[in-house]
């Protein structure tokens, strides 16, 4: 096609919305639409929100910035320190498992799933026992935001290296080389684009693992402020931490996405919404085989950690003791009733959420894709609060929604909406023009178009972040029920730590851990099973 | 079977389009007639414009300047009076339906999604008999372009129009598409454009073969192509033919005003 | 001049997992941070004292006693661990990482009753400072106010509640319960009646925002759980009893300044910590509020973090209440017999 051609192409790739808003400016659109959202703000919180305690004016906001502008730089630079530094040693040694299960093939299944482990632990429950290995400082929140990052950035580059085009490996295998030389030469070019896009992913999480390693102790940092404010209605101070915070991530991940593109471009923009599920292999054993090895790993691991740090037994509870806790001792059917019976709540309030956030992801990714001008106003909005940490979110969400059950939903579907739509909206612009064109040519209706064209392209991304949320869902969950509801597991965890409960602890640990990583692989089947059947061979 | 479709006339059609920073004018003063139920090929050097000229005949853009008009109807209108069938180089298929449920689309776009008949008539028309419950990734390309070409015929159509859908085929499979195309056009007599690279190509199937200068694009020679009905293959080798092919060549080169590497292997 | 002190778990973490010793050289800088600077004659033991709570005038004796150089003078180099939502100072202590730390009976009481080696030597808040708050206009002055009223309260306290409650003959199922911690905001704006917390935390910021309110405090009605503990190991107590007692008279050294001017306590405290963000007015209702939640009758004929004997059984018998058993020998009162070997005052 005529680079003409192209673009006429491009200007036809959604439905012909007519309406004028499309022709105005995307930047003139998104701050008029900034600006309203800002004076419907203040006057809210100068009006119905006036005395509530719950909504600081904008205003009000700069003011307090302004005047306390020392403390906020303070803890906003101690924090984001302690999460460059997690930052930096998780993607570390991501990168270097990643290498590792690129030239060593065999042992990706293991390490896929250690660090598939390793991201559905519940940080809240880990925090105390990282700090019982740590002791004081700041080294249990700079592992916390380690151990936030590793899984995502891992996927990412394995994704990365996978991506290498396959002719030119080729290449070097006919020069006689080995995999260490195509590894060099063009694994590791590759697969930028795909590591930058899972960076952008880790830097909000870094922030919340150095946020939650601040809970357990420690001088100054942005999660502790928060807190304080809280409990001594200082709203405006928590609005300002959440504006504040906002700016920053959403600052680190555009900083992080434009060093991509100035590396690599080459290369278009890559989503690791697109990161692909790892293949069962089929039949039985394999299959039995390829879950028994994993797991053995996950063990052999724990009591290692156990042995390494040489925990005293009052605290290292071993899987054969968690067993026994949940099976075999007197007090066993009282300890399942309490763990099950908080899991319950959580699953409950978790899945709830979960639902929610996907399907209002992707129901506003199709309005986007239907009214340009409102995806032009408002996705820079949706791309900046995707960057988050939800635990600037969260004192937000408590002061609006209070702290019932709904707390819970409501956080993670926030948690679960954002990413998803981001991702659902992506590929539905990469839906082929050719579709659309055949669409238009027969003057398809906006459902039709919908129904034939943007959902079905959607569906990958949609599975992909509904895989990835799973985890990230459960960790939402745990947070709020720790800060705000005070129900389910999350609270079964806090109440165990504060009254030196080491038993439930391991438990609620290891059952929490056991479920995330259930419906991770339960929605990474569906996800295979709807790719294949979608498109057979298609899927990687 | 008798002549069927719309007519199309182009009268002083012009295009441009912003790019990078710069008007680009693709066409200016495009003039084309095309009777009902006649077949024109539309030739022209690359970049020429020949693509936005049938995505303007579709209705899927809309021009700057000049008319179009099919028996009384705008292209818009013949576009949302669902009379129009396309099918592009890309076979623009939906990976997730089979063979029968891809054709199904252009059916059920229109209203017509319980018409299982048409669809059958469609697979066997394009030679996809046990492929009915394939996906186009289990297809090959000729397969796929046959399943486009099916798609964009089986809502009878007023007017088809083809850009370059066997452009990425091989030569073998081409020639075949080619002789397939014109049983279709003969036995329904839909009005067909086609646009095309080859000249080959352009001269055995078309009656009248246009060729297009470079940008910005008009029409810069008429070819009328007698030839007799059905054409086969032994006319590939004829003199007559050659002659055909090298008039139109001939005008292509002083379009241009420079050489084209021709494209003339179709068999 | 604080060094922090690496642990055996620590050390070999740190090699095994090789980024441990970066992760520990950061714990360095930021444990030398806010400590003060009185040159030592004689090398200082260098010992963590783990608090129960973030940086607050809850702790403002030991930040005198680190800024007046009691504990140097004692022979000791503290580290003020400051704990936090997400730390339990009972598992630092246990785990052997901070010499003593900072706890309350029942939290402690539970460690000790699932077999962990501890003992309360210290109780600074013998009445236990939980309060139901409420505004002036809408009081609660007695548990009976509670039927029928909405209260918010953290959801771990609902064991206290219920203690409370039979203590003093009210139905509990009558009270509606919502959750809310560390935030006052649900009473100020009428989405509860009443809140389970801590004297010296929500009811003062409400003051400080101009808000009248009125507290009952759970210790006025049977409610005897001791507060602000100092607890240590018994291996600590067998092995290191002298630095123990360092500790202790350090603490009671701060704690006598406070006392004395709590004024400069919580000037003191909010200089130390200029990254928290603390409000001197604020700090200063708390710092006198204390004195009264830490010093009593008992206090002044025994000394301060002193405990009697009916105490022990009062808080025996509540914690059994609360599903903790516990016996005597939780308690340890041979440390300040020796301090307070000359009276009250040191």
């Amino acid at each position: 096609m005529s680079p003409a051609a192209d673009t006429a192409a491009t200007a036809t790739a959604r439905p012909a919305g007519g309406s004028r808003l499309d022709r105005v400016p995307p930047r003139l659109l998104s701050s008029a639409v900034g600006i309203a959202v800002l004076l419907l703000w203040e006057l809210l919180a100068r009006t119905v929100y006036a005395g509530s305690y719950r909504l600081s004016p904008p205003t009000a906001v700069v003011v307090e910035f302004f005047e306390f502008r020392g403390l906020y730089l303070r803890n906003l630079w101690h924090s984001t320190k302690t999460a460059a530094w997690g930052f930096l040693w998780g993607n570390l040694a991501a990168m270097a498992l990643a290498v590792t299960a690129t030239l060593v093939p065999w042992l990706r299944r293991s390490i896929g799933a250690v660090v598939l482990t390793v991201f559905c632990l519940p940080f809240i429950a880990i925090a105390p026992i990282l700090r019982l290995i740590t002791g004081p400082g700041n080294a249990t929140p700079i592992a916390l935001s380690a151990l936030a990052v590793v899984f995502t950035t891992y996927v990412a580059a394995l994704l990365g290296f996978d991506l290498a085009p396959g002719s030119a490996l080729d290449v070097i295998r006919s020069y006689g080389r080995g995999r260490l030389t195509a590894f060099r030469n063009v694994r590791v070019r590759a697969s930028v684009p795909a590591l930058f896009a899972g960076l952008q992913i880790a830097a909000p999480a870094a922030f919340l693992g150095a946020v939650v390693g601040e809970f357990t102790g420690a001088h100054r940092g942005l999660g502790i402020l928060t807190v304080r404010a809280l409990g001594a209605l200082q709203t405006d101070r928590i609005w300002v931490i959440a504006v504040m915070s906002t700016i920053v991530a959403t600052g680190g991940y555009l900083a992080i996405g434009a060093l991509g593109r100035y590396l690599c471009p080459w290369s278009p923009a890559l989503d690791v919404g697109a990161v692909p599920v790892p293949r069962i292999e089929p039949g039985l054993l394999n299959r039995l085989a390829g879950l028994a090895a994993p797991i053995a790993v996950v063990f052999v691991f724990w009591y290692a950690f156990l042995w390494v740090f040489g925990i005293e037994p009052f605290f290292a509870k071993t899987p054969v003791d968690v067993w026994a806790e949940l099976f075999s001792v007197s007090e066993a059917p009282e300890t399942r009733s309490i763990i099950f019976g908080a899991l319950g709540t959580t699953m409950w309030t978790t899945s709830l959420g979960y639902v929610v956030g996907l399907v209002g992801a992707l129901a506003s990714a199709l309005v986007f894709i239907l009214v340009p001008w409102l995806e032009r106003a408002l996705m820079p909005i949706a791309v900046a609060l995707r960057s988050i940490p939800i635990i600037v979110t969260t004192p937000v969400i408590i002061l609006f929604v209070g702290r019932g059950l709904l707390t819970t939903t409501a956080i993670v579907a926030v948690m679960s909406f954002f990413p998803t739509l981001v991702n659902c909206y992506t590929a539905m612009t990469r839906t082929p023009e050719g579709i659309l064109d055949v669409l238009k040519s027969y003057d398809a209706t906006s459902a039709a178009s919908v129904r034939n064209a943007y959902l079905p392209t959607s569906v990958p991304a949609l599975l992909a972040s509904a895989r990835i949320a799973v985890p990230t869902s459960l960790l939402g969950a745990t947070v709020a029920e720790w800060l705000a509801t005070g129900d389910g597991i999350g609270a079964v965890m806090v109440t165990a730590f504060t009254r030196n409960d080491f038993k439930i602890l391991w438990v609620s640990v290891a059952v929490l851990t056991i479920v995330a990583v259930i419906g991770y692989w339960l929605v990474a089947a569906f996800e295979l099973r709807t790719l294949e059947r979608m498109a057979p061979g298609t899927s990687r | 079977m008798a002549r069927r479709g719309a007519p199309v006339d182009v009268v002083g059609v012009g295009r441009t389009f912003a790019l990078a920073g710069d008007e680009v004018s693709a066409l200016r003063g495009l003039d084309m007639h095309v009777p009902a139920g006649g077949f024109t090929a539309l030739i022209g050097p690359s970049g020429c414009g020949k693509s936005t000229a049938l995505r303007l005949v579709a209705g899927l853009d809309t021009p700057d300047e000049g008319t179009i008009d099919s028996g009384g109807a705008s292209p818009d209108e013949m576009r949302r009076g669902q009379r129009i069938g396309v099918a592009f180089q890309d076979p623009s298929l939906l990976p997730w339906r089979t063979v029968t449920t891809n054709i199904r689309l252009a059916l059920e776009l229109v209203g017509r999604r319980h018409d299982t008949k048409a669809v059958d008539e469609l697979v066997e028309l394009v030679g996809l008999q046990g492929f009915e419950k394939a996906r186009p990734s289990q297809l090959s390309g000729g397969m796929r372009q046959r399943v486009a070409i099916a798609r964009s015929l089986v809502t009878n159509p007023d007017l088809l129009l083809l850009d370059e859908p066997f452009g990425a085929l091989d030569a073998l499979t081409r020639q075949q598409l080619n002789d397939e195309l014109q049983r279709i056009w003969s036995a329904r007599g839909t009005t067909t454009i086609l646009v095309t690279h080859s000249i080959p190509e352009a001269v055995y199937v078309a009656d009248e073969v246009l060729v297009m200068s470079p940008r910005p694009g008009r029409i810069v020679a008429r070819h009328t192509i007698g030839f007799e009905r059905p054409r086969t293959r032994e006319l590939l080798l004829t003199d007559r033919f050659h002659a055909e092919v090298e008039a139109v060549s001939a005008s292509l080169h002083r379009s241009e005003g420079q050489v084209v590497q021709l494209d003339t292997d179709p068999g | 001049m604080t060094t922090n002190q690496f642990s055996r778990r620590t050390f070999l973490g740190g090699t095994a997992a090789g980024a441990g010793l970066l992760l520990g050289g950061s714990t360095l800088i930021t444990a030398c941070s806010g400590s003060s600077e009185p040159p030592p004659a004689a090398p200082l033991t260098p010992v963590n004292f783990h608090l129960s709570w973030f940086d607050s005038v809850q702790f403002g004796g030991s930040y005198l006693a680190d800024a007046n150089g009691h504990y140097a003078a004692q022979g000791l180099d503290v580290t003020l661990v400051p704990g936090g939502p997400g730390v339990s100072p009972d598992t630092s202590v246990i785990a052997g990482q901070s010499i003593m730390g900072i706890s309350a009976a029942n939290f402690a009481g539970q460690a000790k009753a699932d077999g962990a080696p501890i003992k309360v030597v210290g109780v600074a808040m013998q009445r236990n400072p939980f309060v139901i708050a409420s505004l002036t206009s809408n009081p609660i002055n007695e548990p009976k106010d509670l039927e029928g009223r909405r209260l918010g309260m953290a959801f771990n306290n609902q064991l206290d509640l219920e203690l409370l409650s039979s203590l003093n003959g009210v139905d509990v199922d009558a009270i509606e319960v919502i959750q809310a911690d560390y935030d006052p905001a649900p009473l100020v704006t009428g989405e509860v009646d009443s809140l389970l917390c801590w004297l010296v935390d929500l009811p003062v910021a409400m003051t400080v925002a101009g808000i009248d309110n009125t507290t009952m405090l759970f210790a006025d009605f049977g409610y005897a759980v001791h507060s602000q503990t100092y607890i240590v190991t018994e291996d600590t107590l067998a092995n290191r009893r002298d630095d123990v007692l360092a500790l202790l008279r350090g603490e009671i050294l701060g704690w006598q300044d406070h006392r004395a001017d709590p004024d400069t306590s919580a000037q003191v405290t909010v200089d130390r910590f200029p990254d928290a963000g603390m409000d001197l007015e604020t700090e200063t209702i708390k710092a006198h509020e204390f004195v009264k939640l830490m010093f009593s009758d008992v206090t002044d004929a025994s000394g301060f973090l002193w405990w009697t004997d009916q105490s022990v059984a009062d808080n025996i018998r509540v914690l059994k209440a609360l599903g903790v058993n516990v016996t005597e020998d939780f308690w340890d009162r041979s440390l300040l017999e020796e301090i307070y070997a000359d009276g009250p005052v040191i």
